[in-house]
């Protein structure tokens, strides 16, 4: 009895977590490069198991049922976000595969996001204002005659006129679930090594979030049904409950 | 956790409803001579984590992900959007387009104080004493100040910035001044101050200044004014797409406000 009341507010509480993600998601909606969360939810082991007693079952009954649910780790879709036309010649948008390597700070980090304008002092920057590294992971300093005139070739080659001063640089991973988010349209590699990879651009445009507002309202819904749902099997479970302490153990 | 989807989706409308108010502004100055269109960039927010990466699983083997819940949306800046506007015949002498890049220099007040502003509109005026003004509110004076005089006619203003007239009986031209524009590295990091005007900023770095066809800058068109660079069409897109991404956002903090309801009746 008293069992179920807990996973059905396991189920409340991992529906709750999915209601923030589809808030976060959703909230980026217009974010340049966003690549949308999923929410995954996973079976819970028996408490028996979780404490790696199984073999030496505590309850016949109850640990042969599961533990109800629990928030599975982070899983973002990294697929291709659609390709939208700006007409700006520093929007830099990344077909198939990849990410822009930037500096921020003394870390490197990575971003689909190719909103590029030129600094004060004459670096390639995002629209963060943080430095875009090239193939050989060094700043992209726009020389002083070219500034305001440059365009960025499909293969990532910077260029002003016919000469070409520098090229994007485009790295990979080969395990890209170890990305982690960091904010600013940034992720962070932990655990994985990047390997550069050949670009390949579209210029004058931007690739937009991947949030698909039709199935995150879907979900929502869903998310907001199975939310109502445990919290009357919680309140189930409290009326029997009930019932077992005043009315069955009454005395008369 | 279902007051962090309400904050998400707070922060999801506030991005919106700015994005909003820069597209209404971009509709407004649709007829705004010299007027440049801003473009609202979002970025994601920092995100919570609920368990680090690396911590061990039942197994006794780090998990090799963690559990990270965004935390919305934001503004991350306004952009300016330099390319060209299209171009207007208006024959009239005192009007100049840049064609290319470059900014007209003018002196105006802001803030009770006298500084150097730039400009793209290029409708000039003489006022009372002569000087060659812009057609702002305040007219702004155009630096380096050109004054003509009261029997100059039929001014002319050459590709290179020359500024000419007929005086007296003529026929010769005479040279009265030069126009001088000014560039920045960074164009972009400009700050609109309204009445057609823009201030450099650290962002946009000093001003480069010289004459017209030199230097990089643009060169100079008489009779010809350059008009916004708004197209309505990709406002109204945008004005479209934001109001749903405003409606969507609230309907994420209904469903959060749904499940704070269904919590709070959980014991009746």
């Amino acid at each position: 009895m008293v069992y179920g009341i807990y996973q059905s507010a396991a189920g409340m509480i991992v529906n709750q977590y999915r209601q923030a993600v589809l808030a976060n998601n959703l909230a980026n909606l217009d974010t340049v490069g966003f690549k949308h969360d999923l929410t995954i939810v996973r079976e819970r082991k028996v408490e028996t198991a979780e404490d790696a007693l199984s073999g030496r079952l505590s309850d016949r009954i109850l640990d042969r049922m599961t533990g109800g649910s629990l928030v599975a780790p982070t899983v973002t879709s990294f697929r291709q976000g659609e390709i939208q036309v700006t007409g700006r010649e520093t929007d830099v948008a990344i077909e198939g595969n990849g990410f822009f390597a930037v500096s921020d700070g003394a870390k490197t980090r990575y971003t689909r996001d190719g909103r590029f304008s030129i600094n004060n002092e004459g670096l390639l920057v995002t629209a963060g204002g943080r430095p875009v590294l090239d193939d050989r992971g060094k700043t992209i300093s726009v020389p002083e005659t070219a500034r305001g005139r440059i365009r960025i070739g499909e293969d990532g080659t910077v260029r002003s006129g016919d000469e070409a001063f520098a090229r994007i640089g485009l790295v990979d991973f080969a395990d890209r679930s170890r990305l982690c988010k960091v904010g600013a349209n940034m992720f962070e590699a932990v655990g994985t090594r990047a390997e550069a990879v050949s670009p390949r651009l579209r210029t004058n445009s931007l690739e937009s979030s991947t949030v698909d507002p039709t199935k995150a309202m879907v979900a929502m819904i869903e998310v907001s049904r199975a939310y109502e749902i445990n919290a009357n099997l919680v309140s189930m479970a409290d009326t029997t409950l009930s019932r077992a302490v005043n009315d069955i153990g009454r005395i008369q | 956790m279902g007051i962090t989807a309400m904050y998400a989706a707070a922060t999801g409308m506030k991005a919106m409803d700015t994005k909003l108010n820069v597209v209404a502004n971009n509709l407004a100055n649709v007829g705004t001579v010299g007027f440049k269109r801003s473009r609202t960039n979002f970025e994601d927010l920092m995100y919570q984590t609920l368990r680090e990466p690396g911590v061990k699983d039942i197994n006794d083997e780090p998990n090799p992900y963690g559990i990270l819940v965004g935390l919305g949306a934001a503004v991350s800046g306004t952009q300016l959007d330099f390319r060209v506007g299209s171009a207007e015949q208006t024959d009239k002498p005192l009007d100049v387009m840049i064609q290319g890049e470059g900014f007209f220099q003018v002196t105006t007040y802001y803030n009770g104080e006298e500084i150097r502003a730039y400009t793209r509109a290029g409708n000039f005026f003489r006022n009372a004493n002569g000087q060659l003004v812009l057609g702002n509110t305040d007219g702004s004076v155009l630096e380096p100040r050109i004054t003509l005089g009261e029997d100059d006619r039929e001014i002319e203003i050459d590709a290179a910035g020359r500024v000419s007239a007929i005086q007296g009986a003529g026929p010769d031209r005479t040279d009265i001044g030069q126009i001088e524009l000014a560039r920045f590295i960074n164009p972009e990091g400009l700050k609109s101050i309204g009445q057609n005007l823009y201030v450099e900023t650290d962002a946009s770095g000093p001003p480069i200044t010289g004459n017209p066809m030199e230097n990089g800058m643009g060169s100079l068109q008489n009779r010809m004014l350059e008009l916004s660079n708004v197209e309505p069409v990709r406002e109204l897109v945008d004005l479209i797409f934001t109001q749903r991404g405003f409606e969507l956002n609230s309907q994420s903090i209904q469903g959060a406000d749904e499940m704070l309801r269904v919590v709070a009746n959980l014991r009746r």
